[in-house]
């Protein structure tokens, strides 16, 4: 446990300040989108709102949309691109761990780094939001935001692959496979019309999750 | 009696694509023994620290570190090894005293006083980054934290990159001192050979695809010489012959560069009919010895 608390610091020492940045944008997007919610209830009339939403499936919260990506950008980054700086990566793969225990503390710390910056806040918007608005609104919302958010999360793992692989054109493959895959998650459907695509991006970011072990492995071996 | 080694190669061979890098390569460092790897550019020295510390699988063969495969060190292996990447890398993001809290925590033998010890002698301020010293400085942290790792093998990548004179010096006395009054095992690698000199007791001097020197260093500089004479003309062919090593020549100025003596130096240009004058024998450094060996370009 002491160790992991270790290898858990130099993670933190890293990252707090880009996660502190990510924290407040996430919060200040949905505190703004929540504040135009209430500003355009109050002006136009609850009633004439809430229809004018159900009528037009306005996206009201569609400045969300690319927030999780730069979450993960900015997570993802500030972790791996020191360590792939002059290949500072091989201090980690030195210490006296296994490698595998040392990739996926790192990972795993990513993930709850970033689910603690997101979450938390989509919560509280949540909560915000119905007051206002019914559930049969805010529940297509949620559907709406879910693969946004599962964006973000496999764009940080995604982020993570890219960053242990050895090879700088192998780097420049699995960027534009990536990005293909991310174009998945932030698609533009109709308000609730993600529902459908939920369990497989639910899969893609499953899988993405497993990626940075397979780059890990070619750094290990020394793949060129 | 078989020495106790601490690191053995057996049969290294390795390709980067179709190119050769080494065949049946083996290598032993004794306990309690330095041992230097020298070589030009591209001989193979990182390839053989990547092995060495399982950054690398090479095609063929083994490296053995304490009796393990190096491409699956156990931790409590990996704990008895200290690694100085070449150019003093570290954390750069962290200041001196985060980075000694990380890597307590990874050594149950933690000297944290041999590493502030050292540290105090910078001056530098009590939070300042590691990215911002300079060459020197950072030199110095990265030996701190392998002396309070305390680890009983050395493994040190080019350790004199990018340092001035005065800390190689230091670098060079402190290890020296250290790994002889501890019994460490040392594996380094230098581009700068007069550092070697100070402080190795094994020499390893590799060449394309082939290891031309493995031997105590003493033993190499003295029965390698450098004999120089010269001749009517500048075009006689000597390499050929095996008592030369290497031959180099300057005109009519010729560098003979052999693990014979004086007495057959002589003999074989008499047998070939080789006038010469001014003959003698050259002192030479461990630098001009390994640039005798492995040649100028």
């Amino acid at each position: 446990m002491t160790i992991l608390k270790h290898l858990i610091y130099k993670e933190w020492v890293k990252t707090r300040w880009f996660a502190s940045i990510a924290l407040l944008l996430n919060l200040g997007v949905l505190v703004y989108i929540f504040m135009s919610l209430r500003s355009s209830f109050l002006s136009a009339g609850g009633v004439t709102y809430l229809s004018a939403l159900l009528t037009y499936k306005t996206q009201f919260f569609s400045i969300y949309r690319y927030i999780p990506l730069g979450i993960a950008l900015l997570v993802g980054i500030s972790q791996f691109a020191p360590e792939i700086t002059d290949k500072r990566i091989k201090l980690a793969l030195h210490l006296p761990l296994h490698n595998l225990r040392i990739i996926y503390t790192m990972v795993v710390y990513g993930f709850v780094l970033l689910a603690l910056c997101m979450i938390p806040g989509i919560l509280i918007f949540t909560g915000l939001i119905s007051i206002y608005l019914p559930a049969e609104i805010t529940l297509p919302v949620l559907q709406t935001m879910l693969p946004w958010l599962l964006g973000g999360f496999c764009a940080y793992f995604l982020i993570a692959m890219i960053a242990m692989e050895p090879v700088w054109k192998f780097r420049f493959l699995y960027l534009l496979v990536s990005y293909k895959v991310l174009s998945l998650f932030f698609m533009h459907l109709p308000i609730g019309n993600a529902v459908s695509l939920l369990p497989v991006l639910c899969l893609v970011t499953c899988l993405s999750s497993i990626a940075p072990v397979y780059t890990s492995y070619r750094f290990n071996k020394g793949q060129l | 009696m078989e020495p106790n080694y601490v690191i053995q190669c057996i049969n290294l061979t390795h390709y980067y694509g179709k190119k050769l890098v080494y065949e049946n390569l083996n290598i032993n460092v004794a306990e309690g023994r330095i041992l230097g790897l020298l070589g030009k550019n591209g001989a193979g020295k990182s390839t053989t620290i990547n092995i060495l510390n399982g950054f690398l699988e090479p095609r063929s063969g083994q490296c053995l570190i304490y009796g393990e495969n190096t491409q699956h060190l156990s931790p409590a292996t990996k704990r008895r090894i200290g690694y100085l990447i070449e150019g003093h890398v570290q954390y750069a993001f962290m200041n001196v005293h985060q980075i000694e809290k990380f890597y307590s925590g990874f050594y149950p033998n933690w000297k944290r006083d041999a590493y502030f010890n050292l540290i105090d002698k910078l001056k530098i301020t009590p939070h300042q980054k590691i990215s911002t010293m300079s060459c020197g400085q950072r030199a110095q942290v990265a030996l701190g934290l392998i002396l309070a790792q305390d680890p009983d093998l050395l493994i040190l990548d080019d350790f004199s990159l990018g340092l001035d004179p005065g800390y190689r010096r230091l670098f060079i006395d402190y290890m020296r001192e250290y790994a002889k009054a501890e019994g460490k095992t040392v594996f380094l690698t230098s581009h700068i050979i007069q550092d070697m000199e100070r402080l190795i007791d094994d020499i390893l001097i590799m060449d394309y695809n082939r290891v031309l020197v493995q031997s105590p260093v003493q033993d190499f500089t003295s029965r390698f010489k450098e004999f120089t004479f010269e001749l009517d003309r500048d075009d006689v062919e000597l390499k050929e012959h095996p008592l030369a090593v290497n031959v180099e020549h300057l005109r009519n100025h010729y560098e003979f560069y052999t693990y014979g003596n004086e007495t057959e130096v002589k003999q074989l240009l008499e047998s070939q009919g080789i006038a010469y004058r001014n003959f003698k024998e050259e002192p030479m450094t461990l630098e001009d010895a390994f640039i005798g060996l492995t040649g100028k370009y």
